[in-house]
């Protein structure tokens, strides 16, 4: 083959070497490349390598003339390589590698994820060459497939590679690999046959025998020795029979208004809507039998699957299973960009009833003394007035028990009170870090209500229908001064809840002080008023109540009065004492120091704090703009200031400054005449003009409950509920939003399940997540897009191990079965403990029999005639989808004096089309 | 003056502590360089800006002052939201102001909704003779409350450049601190600079690896 003579030892011409000869020589300098000559002997195939070990792959181009191809190498990289490099010496001369792995049965019928390494199978191989044409001519020339052929031949043979070189022929999805292994005095041929249609007597295994046999024993006199045969069968299940699919389909009764299941309400649905198990595979094996044992043919067979030794199973999932929880999540997330608002919605009556109401309200308010709030009066009064009836999708029935269960107090013998949300310690929860509110409480129920509304109610639309009436239930509320339940109590909370609940936070503190206003109005109605002054300042332990019924309307008026006041007053009546000081006493007149009591802090809201902060920004950083924040930061300072004059009767600034800020009073040698320590003001506060002098100047002795308000309830109570009654339908979704995704959290985190070990673990990477997402008051929504898909993939796993715990193990929970399910879930090919025998084996009998009933049921309801024809034919299991064949057998080749070899046939059969795939190995020295 | 574009993000820095401990001043120097030896007592609350360039990054910083009066405590913890760095200032001649930085900081970490928030411990005043608190004790206090610490004088300007430097260069090595802050989206998007880049989204990859290396569905991450 290499015509270029040499002439001379250091001179070699090779300037007329083909085409041919340039593909072979860079054939050869791959292999060396790779190091292929003379590899060793590996470690014997343990079962499962071909599957769980890694397969490497190498590549490189070459050129044959202008057609280009890439050659590729397989070598499985079994673990424990190394170590066996040396045990193995002797034997290395006169065994090939892929020999001894044709001969090894450990690894029949793997099934390996991987472009070409179905050559594994076929062949049965551990390493391989594949040259393949990387253009679309595919090598289908039985002229080029020959030139391939030899080409990789004589390379190997030049290298000394005895690994198998094969060429992909054919088009690619044929899978066709003809190919050829030399070395060691042996030359294997790797031969395949892929035909459409099965050959008669290629059907059944007896025929498969003959056709071995013949081709083995083909010019060979020798009598060869019973063929050694592993035979799989395998089943495909994908009907499941009703009793196989444990979801329940959500109970959504409640919501036809049939059972009102106040239960489901608070409850978000979880799992797949269909079974997330696309198909089962059972695979029954029987592993190496002489060919003595059993008989397969057109008129009788042994191979049952029930009495296969070995059974294993593949699982393959619904690759994106429609999930309720996750489609809840979803539709209620795009939700979120709709414009529309409650108006457009569910009409101008909306507008009518909600004037109606203030107005019908403030009379009710005047008349009725009834604190027993019923929402049906509400929903009533809406309905009885038909021209101006709200309507929407939600059925009246429906929106009460809706109504009831967020307004739970409203019901007399109540299912669904609220727990006591006063011991609601965030700080210990595992919830720590999400700003949402407590669960189960209303904007929780609510979130999870609004959800089902609008999964299954009727969209945006019911959306808004449900968060109209919540709105005039929070109005009718405030009207009435009913607290809302279900909220945390105090001031709205800022860092730790969302902002629709500070809002119904907000509510209650103005809910709260009006009805404090109202008590003391009352009150104040038959008391007389002056008395009531009088009796109020002579005793300290009685009641006080800071705000009476009657309002100032401006600043002018205040002071006016108070004016007055002060004139009607003696001076030294002191008022609105809280507590008297320990120690101190005033520096002037010496009497105690009183502690006055001050208004309250006033509460608010995330977006007010955030208001307010660009207030003083905006301000600027000039000296101007200090003055202007001090004396807006002020009219807390000058309350108290007026508080405590009026306590004090005569008090000065010092005195003032010992109890607001000691820091500021320097404490001298010496006592004065009442007998405590003398000192005077710090430097800075006898800075001329400072504004603490200023506003003490400005102060009158004003009690705290004549002053004016700090905290207008009346107007933060209408603040808040326009904006909670303004919003639009995507707002309204953006404010429920964070509860809704952190009660699917919660939901998820529930889900226990053996076999996902590692939920937890991720439903915390998730909450992490939303811990970001919670924070701010606007809501990012691609973060939200995000978590609903991390969810919805957690409750697909979850959907697929319960259908599978379900289908094949019942309520075993036992660590054996745990772990079988684990392997089923990988996507791998997993042996059935126990076989057919097994309970997972009893349970896939009974499921294919189900299946094998319920296609009988259907083929006999169109073709009543063979009902009974049919019963005979009863069989457990249908066809298998895939019958699979390796047929062994050592013998001489190819004269009865030749060394024996190894011979192999790997058949697969299905319904059309058959595959052959032989290893035949003869003798090149002994002919 | 360095132009918006250029600014890499807007820090916001909270002043807290008793009142009188040198809040003011110590803002006032920094933001001014100039000291008045009787300073206003602060009202509520005053705020100051100033830009400031640390190792390349130029950063806003919006400066919350607030006043140390026990009685405003009902008033400023609403401006502590979304603060990314505290400073708990003392004044060494004071025991009381040191022993009270515990209140400060159980306040501050009941109204700032950020548990990760930069402190730093400022003991001042140390231009006076007659010092209580040592800074050993100073240090030994941060060092218990994994905060900064630096000792200085709005007088004398010791230490007060270096206070804000120190913090504000810890919370930019802090990224999940302020990238997620969207102020920055007003000064345009199309020149980021390296650092921007990787302050955005640096803690997020931190925090979410896991996740985004997790095929969705795939069922590896949960065996």
């Amino acid at each position: 083959m290499n015509n270029v003579e040499i002439e001379d030892f250091y001179h070699h011409d090779f300037t007329t070497a083909s085409e041919w000869e340039m593909f072979i020589a860079r054939l050869e300098e791959i292999m060396h490349e790779w190091k292929l000559p003379n590899t060793k002997i590996g470690s014997c195939l343990k079962s499962g390598d071909f599957v769980n070990c890694t397969w490497k792959e190498n590549s490189e181009k070459l050129l044959f003339a202008d057609a280009e191809f890439t050659l590729k190498r397989f070598k499985l990289k079994l673990d424990d390589d190394k170590v066996t490099d040396n045990l193995l010496e002797e034997s290395e001369e006169e065994k090939v590698q892929c020999h001894k792995d044709a001969l090894n049965a450990s690894n029949d019928f793997a099934r390996i994820d991987g472009n070409h390494l179905e050559i594994a199978r076929y062949y049965g191989i551990r390493e391989f060459l594949v040259l393949q044409s990387v253009k679309k001519d595919f090598v289908m020339d039985e002229t080029k497939i020959r030139i391939l052929l030899s080409s990789l031949a004589i390379a190997a043979t030049n290298a000394s590679c005895d690994i198998p070189t094969l060429v992909q022929v054919q088009e690619p999805w044929q899978k066709m690999y003809l190919g050829i292994s030399i070395g060691k005095g042996i030359c294997t041929h790797f031969d395949m046959v892929h035909l459409k249609k099965v050959p008669l007597h290629c059907k059944y295994l007896t025929g498969l025998l003959t056709l071995f046999k013949q081709k083995v024993g083909e010019g060979c006199g020798a009598r060869l020795d019973p063929a050694m045969i592993s035979v799989r069968f395998s089943y495909l299940l994908k009907d499941w029979t009703n009793s196989t699919w444990t979801q329940e389909p959500p109970d959504f009764d409640f919501m036809q208004g049939e059972t009102l299941g106040v239960a489901e309400l608070g409850k978000l649905p979880f799992g797949a809507t269909y079974d997330p198990i696309a198909e089962l595979r059972l695979y029954t094996t029987w592993p190496e039998m002489s060919e003595n044992v059993v008989v397969d043919s057109e008129g009788f067979t042994d191979l049952e699957p029930q009495f296969a030794p070995e059974w294993s199973v593949q699982v393959k999932m619904v690759s994106s299973p429609a999930c309720l929880l996750g489609e809840y999540l979803t539709d209620f997330l795009h939700l979120c960009n709709n414009q529309k608002t409650i108006v457009d919605l569910l009409g101008d009556a909306v507008i009518y009833s909600q004037q109606e109401d203030q107005t019908l309200s403030s009379v009710f308010n005047v008349l009725t003394e009834s604190k027993i709030p019923t929402i049906s009066t509400v929903v009533g009064k809406a309905t009885t007035k038909k021209n101006k009836n709200v309507e929407g999708p939600i059925s009246e029935e429906i929106l009460l028990s809706i109504l009831y269960f967020l307004f739970p107090d409203a019901e007399e013998n109540s299912n669904t009170p609220y727990g006591d949300l006063t011991i609601y310690n965030i700080d210990e929860d595992q919830w720590k870090g999400v700003k949402t509110c407590a669960m189960d409480s209303l904007v929780w129920r609510l979130a999870i209500v609004a959800a089902h509304c609008t999964h299954n109610l009727g969209g945006a639309t019911a959306l808004a229908q449900l968060w109209y009436e919540f709105v005039q239930e929070i109005r009718f509320r405030w009207e009435r001064s009913i607290l809302i339940s279900g909220v945390s109590p105090g001031f709205p909370d800022s860092i730790r809840t969302c902002i629709l609940h500070q809002k119904l936070q907000m509510m209650n503190c103005c809910i709260e002080k009006k009805k404090a206003r109202e008590e003391m109005a009352y009150k104040s109605q038959s008391v007389d008023t002056d008395e009531f002054e009088t009796g109020k300042a002579e005793s300290e332990e009685e009641e006080f109540f800071e705000c009476t019924s009657e309002e100032p309307a401006n600043e002018d008026d205040l002071t006016l009065r108070t004016q007055q006041k002060a004139s009607h007053l003696l001076w030294n009546k002191p008022a609105g004492r809280l507590a008297k000081h320990p120690t101190l006493k005033l520096i002037q007149t010496g009497d105690s120091l009183y502690l006055p009591i001050t208004q309250d802090p006033v509460p608010k809201t995330e977006d007010q704090l955030e208001e307010d902060a660009q207030v003083m920004m905006q301000l600027g950083t000039s000296k101007h703009a200090s003055e202007m924040r001090a004396r807006l930061m002020s009219a807390s300072l000058l309350s108290d200031m007026e508080s405590f004059k009026a306590a004090n009767p005569g008090a000065v600034l010092e005195d003032f400054i010992r109890w607001y800020s000691p820091r500021d009073w320097i404490e001298e040698d010496g006592i004065d005449e009442w007998g405590q320590p003398k000192g005077h003001l710090s430097a800075r506060m006898l800075i001329p003009n400072n504004p603490w002098s200023t506003t003490w100047n400005s102060a009158l002795p004003v009690p705290a409950h004549r002053q004016k308000r700090l905290f207008d309830d009346t107007r933060e109570a209408e603040k808040a509920l326009h904006f909670l009654s303004t919003k639009r339908t995507g707002q309204i979704a953006q404010l429920l939003l964070p509860v809704l995704t952190h009660a699917a959290l919660y939901t998820l985190n529930e889900q226990k399940q053996d076999a996902l070990p590692h939920l937890p673990d991720v439903a915390l990477s998730i909450l992490n997540k939303l811990q970001y997402a919670t924070k701010p008051i606007h809501q990012k929504l691609h973060i939200y897009e995000e978590i609903i898909q991390d969810v919805e993939g957690v409750e697909a796993l979850v959907a697929q191990v319960n259908s599978l715990q379900h289908k094949l193990g019942g309520n075993d929970d036992s660590k054996e079965f745990t772990s079988f399910l684990i392997q089923l879930m990988r996507g791998k090919e997993v042996d059935v403990p126990g076989g057919s025998r097994g309970n997972i084996g009893s349970r896939i009998t009974t499921m294919f029999r189900n299946a094998q009933k319920a296609a009988l049921a259907m083929t006999s309801l169109n073709n009543t005639s063979d009902v009974d024809a049919a019963g005979d034919k009863f069989k457990t299991f249908p066809e298998p989808c895939c019958k699979e064949f390796i047929l062994r057998i050592v013998t001489p080749r190819p004269s009865p004096t030749s060394t024996p070899q190894p011979q192999r046939l790997y058949v697969s059969l299905k319904r059309d089309d058959i595959r052959l795939a032989g290893f035949f190995s003869k003798d090149t020295i002994f002919l | 003056m360095v132009l918006d574009q250029d600014v890499l993000t807007v820090l916001k820095l909270l002043m807290i502590g008793e009142s009188n401990v040198g809040k003011s001043s110590i803002l006032l120097r920094f933001t001014e360089d100039e000291f008045h030896e009787n300073m206003q007592s602060t009202v509520g609350m005053d705020y100051r800006t100033k830009q400031v360039t640390i190792d390349g990054n130029t950063v806003k910083l919006a400066i919350w002052d607030t006043a140390g009066q026990e009685r405003f405590r009902t008033l400023t913890p609403s401006y502590y939201r979304d603060g990314q760095g505290a400073i708990l200032v003392y004044d060494v001649t004071d025991r009381v102001t040191f022993m009270k930085l515990e209140t400060w900081l159980n306040e501050l970490n009941t109204y700032c909704n950020k548990t990760d928030i930069i402190k730093m411990v400022v003991g001042n005043k140390i231009d006076l003779p007659n010092r209580e608190v040592s800074t050993e004790e100073g240090l030994q206090f941060a060092r218990r409350h994994q905060t900064l610490y630096i000792e200085s004088s709005a007088k004398t300007a010791d230490g007060i450049k270096c206070c804000f430097e120190e913090l504000v260069q810890k919370i930019i090595q802090t990224p999940g601190l302020w990238d997620r802050h969207t102020l920055i989206n007003s000064y345009g998007n199309g020149n980021m600079g390296g650092v921007r880049h990787r302050g955005q989204r640096g803690i997020q990859l931190a925090d979410d690896t896991q996740l985004h290396n997790r095929p969705s569905n795939c069922y590896c991450s949960l065996i």
